[in-house]
């Protein structure tokens, strides 16, 4: 039974993949007009800027492998894109698009995973507090309504009012960049601390943004676990009120918090891009948005499937995992 | 000897459209040794009795009036703590659907362990005590290595119940202990309690609706009706000459093998709580009820012989 | 007295009661009155508001709220009330045809797969789930970002709505076969109902609950990835929705020219409306599932 599911969720795993770069690889091909050439002949009206455009043309074709039939140009495009190859950025020539985004990914990933882990583990455990206490308090209402506000405001929106308070009027923290101009990168503690800063807004940002629905869901799991029966019989054994919290209510109830987490991880990429643009944080948000502005094809094209292919990598990890922490899959009753 | 009272208890829940009272002024004496039985229909009040007898009744629930004494002490007035320590250890609860009692998280070991550990035992002695006890429900003892959902309802049970028995209680309450399983696990289950009751010698407060499982192992019973007790006394009176008149329609609906009848069932409902009419409570499913008297008072619980005790207008005067 | 299918269905859907009830609950009430503001704010704007104060030049530039522009002009020299008013319709309107498309397909496709269930269910199974768990957003940046000429109402109702048919299928589908499994299911084909008057008597109103819960909740989620869409500049370029007057006030560096009147009129606008609509969800919700109706 286990095998089985196990083997469906691969083969989930692998059409996404699949079929996310058959899009990506169709939608430039959908369009009337090639425009990878239309952008290539725009530059060459213009006289290019010490490109190489025959040779830049030539490359092209020959990567997308235009002169030949359909068929082999989908097996190339996949048999390259998964050995890494994403082709050139136009914008950038001849620098290979892998390179671009391997510079944008630690940014992304540094910002991302602290903050999408700390509010997750804030939502929750306030979420547990919130639940296990009862619903009557006034705290408890007031975090519900904060949490209710968290939730139904877009990413962008909370980036937007916290870079206009903080950056823009106040003036307490910088408005834009990974670090100050002039700083030169290195491991010295004033680039961290500098880093620090500019972080702090985007980090701030997306946990305001997502901390809401974690509190939320997770008070309302515990609430629900109160009524269960094997509550009352934990408090029938005599075991503490904080105990029973935490191994009783606590430990069933993360369950569907984790599975919520993997399935909520497309929408905390999709907004940490768009704060990654309000705020020009140079992470891979921020390279896919230059790209769409400056119709850099390849890039876009890259980024698109390098983030489609680490969620999809993400949740099925995530979703291996959970037998874990659950007991109830894969034993049967005997 | 008394080992538990329940003294002029009332205990109510809460409603948005009033105070509902489940538990209406009910005194009980339970003695040394006894299997008690407190029977009824659903919601006469006998699974609020049951909780509140160790104060493990939740809001929007609470005990209203009375006391209830263990050895004399009211429980009502002890500190958490205490409380703690006397569930399971010296009085011991199986609570209705045991399917859902067990934490689906924890193996079985666990469950019993972090039980007796908050009662004092030590953490690296529990296993055979945990053993000895499975034997006893008569399941294998490697059963404490499982996860609940890999267990069938009848060995959910009796993991409970030997959950209810494994720190060695004086009282053991066992709240609809059969219901919701099959015949054959039912006959099964009611083995155990008989044992439980003969070999072991616990006092056994038996909560059921179910008379056929009543009149097999208590020694003495007591008929709750919409939050009272009307009748008491010892099962084989109750029996053989029941004096209410729900407590007969309660045992005549009982079907037997072998006779061919039709299954009686008693008409109308049991009344809203919150609401409750003038007089007799049950007046208005009576068959025997007396206009002018029945609607007018209501009856208290009167001693007829020793050890009966009656509510009805039928018996007044005796 | 002989019912039609058609009466036996609203019967059964007890669509009157349901509204009454979903009143009863404080946040849909507060959701609907939010909503019906903010609908109120547009129908004003179109209705008593000259067309003229959207064009280019209508007034002065960038002016702070005063006189006849009750929330100032834009760097373009637009009103911001005007535009604030078109903007909202647009929004809504493209959120109820995303919401048509995703809870009409994703309707169909759930019912029909759970209905018929076999290898066709498999199939429709897998293909739900590589969708939800694809992240939408970003194939949306692709494909948006190549059709970038061609953007507008049709052209972006129709890309997103090809991704938000996967959710309400899935909760289709699920629905559909704990109900089939159902003791009244078998009890109706025990007596003798056809198929489809099945489908329709007894299967057909609890969908039509869950699909209009669906409904509202879509909306939102069409309205949130047109106005991400939007601000990152792959929005209905030619036309007003609130996510774009967000873009044309970025890109004017709004927020740095303290323009502020611009930026926060749609913000505001959207928070309020994102706010109204998750309510009714939540209202809805409870409804549909009564276990819910005791949690906050």
């Amino acid at each position: 039974m286990r095998i089985g599911k196990n083997i469906e969720r691969v083969i989930t795993y692998l059409l996404s993949i699949i079929i996310s770069a058959s899009i990506v690889f169709i939608v430039p091909r959908l369009i009337p007009g090639n425009p990878i050439l239309r952008i290539l002949s725009s530059y060459l009206e213009r006289g290019g800027t010490g490109v190489d455009i025959e040779k830049l043309v030539e490359d092209y074709k020959h990567l997308f492998g235009l002169d030949e039939d359909l068929f082999t140009q989908y097996i190339k495009f996949l048999s390259q894109t998964f050995q890494g190859n994403l082709g050139f950025s136009i914008v950038q020539f001849p620098r290979p698009v892998i390179d671009v985004i391997a510079e944008s990914l630690p940014w992304t990933i540094g910002l991302l995973f602290i903050t999408a882990s700390m509010s997750w583990i804030i939502g929750t455990l306030l979420g547990l507090l919130a639940g296990w206490k009862g619903e009557s308090s006034i705290f408890s209402k007031i975090f519900v309504i904060v949490a209710i506000l968290s939730y139904a405001i877009p990413y962008y929106i909370f980036a937007i009012i916290l870079l206009f308070l903080f950056a823009l009027t106040l003036h307490i923290l910088p408005a834009g960049g990974a670090y100050s101009v002039g700083m030169a990168p290195g491991f010295t503690l004033d680039f961290f601390i500098d880093c620090i800063k500019h972080a702090t807004l985007p980090a701030l940002s997306i946990i305001l943004a997502s901390l809401g629905w974690w509190f939320l869901s997770m008070r309302s799991m515990i609430l629900t676990i109160k009524d269960e029966d094997f509550i009352l019989m934990a408090e029938v054994k005599g075991l503490k009120r904080s105990y029973i919290m935490w191994k009783y209510a606590f430990r069933n109830a993360i369950l569907p918090q984790f599975t919520g987490l993997a399935l909520s991880l497309g929408s905390i990429v999709g907004g940490a891009l768009l704060t990654e643009v309000i705020f020009s944080y140079p992470g891979i948000g921020w390279i896919l948005y230059q790209s769409i502005r400056s119709l850099d094809y390849p890039v876009i094209q890259g980024c698109v499937m390098i983030i489609i292919f680490s969620v999809c990598t993400a949740n099925l990890l995530m979703d291996l995992l959970y037998p874990l922490l659950d007991p109830r899959i894969g034993r049967e009753e005997s | 000897m008394m080992r538990l009272e329940v003294r002029e208890l009332t205990a109510v829940y809460d409603t948005a459209l009033g105070e509902l009272k489940a538990v209406d002024d009910v005194t009980l004496k339970v003695y040394e040794k006894e299997t008690i039985g407190v029977a009824g229909e659903s919601g006469c009040g006998k699974s609020t009795l049951a909780l509140a007898m160790l104060r493990l009744l939740k809001p929007p629930g609470r005990i209203k009036k009375g006391k209830i004494l263990y050895d004399g002490e009211n429980i009502l007035e002890k500190r958490d703590e205490e409380i703690r320590q006397i569930r399971m250890k010296k009085v011991s609860f199986i609570p209705q659907s045991s399917m859902n009692a067990l934490n689906p998280v924890l193996r079985i070991k666990d469950q019993f362990k972090d039980m007796m550990v908050a009662h004092g035992e030590d953490r690296n002695n529990v296993e055979k005590k945990i053993e000895e006890t499975l034997s006893m429900v008569e399941l294998k003892p490697y059963v404490m290595n499982f996860f609940p959902h890999e267990l069938s309802g009848g060995m959910k049970q009796r993991v409970v119940i030997g959950m209810a028995l494994i720190l060695n209680p004086e009282i053991l309450i066992a709240d609809e202990p059969t219901t919701a399983l099959d015949v054959v696990v039912q006959r099964e289950i009611l083995e155990l309690l008989r044992h439980i009751k003969e070999k072991l010698g616990k006092t056994v407060i038996l909560i059921s609706h179910d008379m056929a499982v009543q009149a097999e192992i208590t020694d003495r019973i007591a008929i709750m009706y919409a939050g009272k007790i009307v009748e008491m006394g010892d099962t084989m009176d109750i029996f053989k000459q029941p004096l209410h008149p729900y407590t007969e329609l309660l045992i005549s609906s009982i079907p037997v093998i072998g006779r061919k009848m039709r299954l009686k069932g008693i008409p109308g409902f049991p009344p809203d709580l919150r609401k409750l009419p003038k007089g007799c409570r049950f007046m208005p499913r009576c068959p025997k009820a007396m206009r002018g008297t029945c609607d007018e008072i209501e009856p208290s619980l009167i001693p007829i012989e020793k050890r009966r005790e009656v509510a009805c207008f039928l018996y007044e005067g005796r | 007295m002989k019912l039609t299918i058609f009466e036996k269905f609203r019967n059964v859907t007890k669509c009157g009661k349901t509204i009454k009830q979903v009143f009863k609950y404080t946040d849909f009430k507060i959701g609907f009155i939010l909503l019906l503001s903010i609908l109120s704010i547009s129908v004003h704007g179109q209705f008593f508001i000259p067309e003229s104060y959207v064009r280019i030049g209508a007034f002065e530039p960038s002016q702070p709220p005063q006189g006849l522009n009750l929330l100032g002009t834009d760097s373009f020299g637009r009103d911001v009330y005007a535009q604030l008013s078109y903007s909202i319709a647009n929004s809504l309107i493209i959120g109820i045809m995303v919401a048509i498309i995703g809870t009409i397909v994703g309707s169909v496709v759930g019912f029909i797969s759970g209905y018929y269930g076999g290898t066709l269910d498999a199939i429709v199974r897998i293909i739900i789930n590589v969708m939800l768990s694809i992240p939408s957003l970003l194939l949306l940046l692709l494909i948006a970002s190549f059709i970038k000429g061609a953007l507008d109402f049709v052209s972006v109702s129709l890309i997103i709505g090809l991704f938000s048919w996967a959710w309400p299928a899935r909760q289709v589908r699920s629905q559909v076969l704990s109900l089939k499994e159902r003791e009244f299911v078998n009890v109706a084909k025990l007596s003798g109902m056809k198929g489809y008057e099945i489908i329709f008597i007894e299967i057909m109103p609890h969908m039509f609950r869950w699909m209009t819960v669906h409904f509202i909740s879509t909306i939102l989620y069409g309205i949130l990835t047109e106005s991400s869409l939007s601000v990152l500049g792959l929005g209905p370029q030619k036309n007003l929705t609130l996510g774009m007057m967000i873009y044309w006030a970025l890109n004017y560096a709004a927020l740095y020219r303290g323009i502020w009147w611009w930026w926060t009129a749609p913000v505001i606008i959207l928070i309020i409306l994102f706010l109204s609509l998750y309510l009714m969800n939540i209202g809805l919700e409870r409804i549909m599932n009564p276990r819910l109706q005791r949690v906050g």
